[in-house]
């Protein structure tokens, strides 16, 4: 007798954000030196999976944050990562670019309001040039394209590498897919 | 309810989107120490920063839950916001655990001291085990009668109908005055955990969450509120799916996927 099909998600490619040519990274967002009270914003990227023409997209996102530190931070102070969302990858939020580059926070953070709060909240340990790395969060997407937007509060810059592809600093946000699994007979 | 900062739901992602109505400002220590900034996980981002505090030594965890520990003249501020300065129905409520405390300590307040304490309060009105109260423009109290600054974990809120002050404790009716005469809070910062900028006015304790809305919550919400816990309202909704059989099918007749339309290949 034939099992039932039967509905599920699954797992899909990882969008990682992190200094060009740094291993695995396939978006750009400049992490590299990125000094306390700054923020950067990075490459937008499609959350769209093409299923015989149709563009499915996800339920939801796991992401995942690390950061590589130069000078120890003080224990308990954060690095913050937002995600905005947009429809057509051209009206973005918070006056992000989709594109990589410094991003202004504005005059108390006010442009950085705009992105509602934040989706990870990174709390350092006192580590020096060592990557460290927060709890995975689920963020559910507003639109087909996310961009990010990172924010040191470490109270230090974040490692200064030589070669800045050395960088081992990553945003990365995996798209689960709904599914319907055909079952083998 | 526990929630975390991974993994929570507002408004219509929560999993008790009622209790969202005109939420303009929703702090939760609960969801995890988010270092010297408190934010506002409402849409209104009004981030609060944190004065007099230790981003190491103020996180706590208590009772299990996550939380912001003040002490003497420890406050967070959420700055000025006409979105607070109610001309009708309004409603305040903070989940803490306090001790015995100094008079007029106040868990959140938007308050101006230098103009005649116009403004509202939430606040503590004796020392010791000191019943809560609400208090606006240096006219109108509405007391509580229940001692709650007694090292357990309560949910204490201010109401104003438009006619009636209210103080209401672990979703209780607990103290009432009538008024119609709205708090005044214009051109003054939203405190959590002091009575605006007087700084031995710290209510002092561990904070779990705190919210202001634009609306008078009912009894019943004020039930739901206590009776969901401290982080109740970020609890997120489940998100199902729902499979019907279509009427008059019957699934067995279909021997062959090409029978069914878009069916599949094989």
């Amino acid at each position: 007798m034939a099992l039932p099909d039967f509905a599920g998600t699954v797992q899909g490619s990882a969008i990682i954000w992190g200094q060009s040519g740094a291993s695995g990274v396939t978006r750009e967002l400049s992490f590299n030196n990125l000094a306390n009270g700054s923020a950067q914003q990075g490459a937008s990227a499609d959350l769209a999976l093409s299923v015989g023409g149709i563009q499915l997209l996800p339920e939801f996102c796991w992401v995942y944050l690390s950061v590589e530190t130069g000078t120890a931070p003080t224990a308990a102070l954060t690095f913050e990562a937002y995600l905005v969302s947009s429809y057509d990858n051209t009206l973005w939020p918070a006056k992000v670019t989709g594109s990589n580059g410094s991003y202004t926070l504005g005059t108390s953070d006010a442009n950085l309001r705009q992105a509602g709060p934040p989706v990870v909240s990174l709390v350092a340990t006192n580590d020096g040039n060592t990557v460290i790395t927060q709890v995975p969060s689920v963020w559910y997407p507003r639109g087909r394209y996310v961009s990010p937007i990172v924010d040191n509060n470490l109270g230090q810059s974040l490692r200064n590498e030589t070669t800045p592809a050395d960088n081992g600093s990553r945003l990365i946000v995996v798209p689960v897919y709904p599914a319907i699994v055909e079952a083998l007979s | 309810m526990r929630s975390d900062w991974g993994y929570y739901g507002t408004y219509d992602e929560s999993a008790h989107p009622d209790l969202w109505d005109g939420v303009v400002g929703y702090w939760a220590p609960c969801l995890g120490p988010t270092g010297l900034r408190l934010y506002d996980v409402s849409r209104y981002g009004n981030w609060g920063t944190l004065t007099n505090m230790d981003a190491a030594s103020d996180w706590v965890v208590q009772d299990g839950l996550s939380a912001l520990n003040f002490t003497a003249s420890d406050n967070v501020n959420c700055g000025d916001r006409t979105i607070w300065d109610f001309t009708g129905p309004f409603s305040a409520f903070v989940w803490g655990r306090w001790g015995s405390q100094s008079t007029d300590a106040a868990p959140i307040a938007k308050v101006s001291v230098s103009n005649g304490y116009t403004g509202w309060v939430l606040l503590f009105t004796s020392t010791g085990n000191s019943p809560c109260a609400a208090f606006w423009n240096s006219a109108t109290r509405a007391s509580g009668s229940t001692g709650v600054c007694d090292n357990t974990i309560r949910c204490v809120g201010i109401s104003w109908t438009g006619a009636v002050a209210q103080v209401w404790v672990n979703g209780k009716l607990d103290g009432s005055a009538n008024t119609t005469t709205s708090p005044n809070a214009a051109g003054v910062d939203l405190f959590i955990g002091q009575y605006g900028f007087i700084s031995n006015r710290t209510a002092q304790g561990q904070y779990f969450s705190a919210a202001v809305m634009n609306r008078a919550l009912s009894a019943n919400e004020w039930r739901q509120l206590y009776e969901i816990g401290p982080g109740g309202m970020l609890q997120r909704r489940r998100r199902r799916r729902v499979y019907t059989e279509q009427a008059g099918f019957r699934a067995h007749y279909a021997t062959q996927r090409a029978q069914l339309i878009g069916g599949g290949l094989r």
